[in-house]
């Protein structure tokens, strides 16, 4: 299961496959090369080929944390230099994908007490969210924080409007496959480990979605997960960089 | 100045006009997918499981 070069694979298919109004983001986030306890992981073995797949792969936001960038090189491959300056605070830029306005978000690295964010962190990420939202169709969360520090993040909103559409969750804690959130107007995906499989999410009737509006599982989001096992073909491209890997190995 | 190039001075003031937020502008009924990938470790070949 999983694989770089079947993710670049099924990347493109999506990327290739337009859908009449439907609009695609590929976003990764935290931890896609480092472990989140520095442990040792196979992209050591040569972490700029694994910087370079990853660069090929196009992905139109990422959230790269100080322990990816000690793996990536500096500078880093063309592809993920946009994202090699580390957020000190949250910080958006607004994407603009068939007229949508998508705000994205990149969440600090926590500086709490045992890896947690602090309440000067939470409230910075919730204005910045507010922030982008006047300004943007829907708004996009990228979090280092862990499970843990999400679910409180977004239940902290659950009784007023909630800062972000969208919690695309990393760092310590399981995955999902996704869940309605924060009293039911924030949609939360965490990653299942190793990139075994692309998690998705929909969201429905855009532009017009209110932050202040509860979803509907089904109507306004779905939400999946592909596994990425052998019925997902092998990106060539992607594999002839990883054979110099291998044949090290 | 003319008539006809009074009117294609409005036209064109008017047309400057809506481009800018017709840029920005999304059309009602629509649909964002997010694919996303995150806490992979740094593993890049499939695992046997």
């Amino acid at each position: 299961m999983g694989g770089l070069a079947r993710r670049a694979s099924f990347i493109e298919m999506k990327r290739t496959s337009a859908e009449k109004n439907v609009t695609r983001l590929f976003v990764a986030g935290p931890y896609e090369l480092a472990a989140t306890d520095g442990g040792r992981v196979p992209a050591m073995r040569a972490p700029l080929v694994v910087a370079r797949a990853h660069a090929a792969m196009g992905y139109d936001a990422m959230l790269l944390t100080p322990a990816d960038l000690a793996l990536t090189g500096a500078p880093p491959p063309k592809g993920l230099a946009r994202w090699a300056e580390l957020p000190r605070r949250a910080k958006g830029e607004v994407l603009i994908r068939n007229g949508l306005r998508i705000a994205v978000v990149r969440f600090p690295m926590a500086e709490g007490i045992d890896g947690r964010p602090t309440e000067e962190q939470f409230r910075q990420a919730r204005e910045e969210g507010i922030h982008l939202r006047r300004e943007a169709d829907v708004v996009i969360g990228i979090s280092p924080w862990g499970a843990h520090a999400e679910q409180a993040f977004l239940e902290r909103f659950a009784a007023a409007t909630q800062p972000y559409d969208v919690l695309l969750g990393g760092g310590p804690g399981p995955g999902h496959s996704g869940r309605i959130a924060g009293g039911g107007s924030a949609t939360w995906l965490r990653p299942y480990p190793q990139g075994k499989a692309v998690q998705w999410l929909r969201l429905d009737g855009l532009p017009k979605k209110r932050p202040d509006v509860w979803l509907k599982r089904e109507t306004d989001v779905r939400f999946g997960s592909v596994s990425l096992d052998g019925s997902v073909p092998e990106d060539k491209t992607i594999n002839d960089l990883l054979r110099e890997i291998r044949a090290a190995d | 100045m003319s008539r006809i190039h009074l009117q294609l001075q409005v036209f064109l003031l008017a047309l400057a006009s809506i481009l800018p937020g017709a840029a920005y502008a999304a059309s009602a009924g629509q649909a964002l997918e997010i694919y996303y990938t995150a806490n992979t470790y740094g593993e890049f070949d499939p695992c046997p499981t």
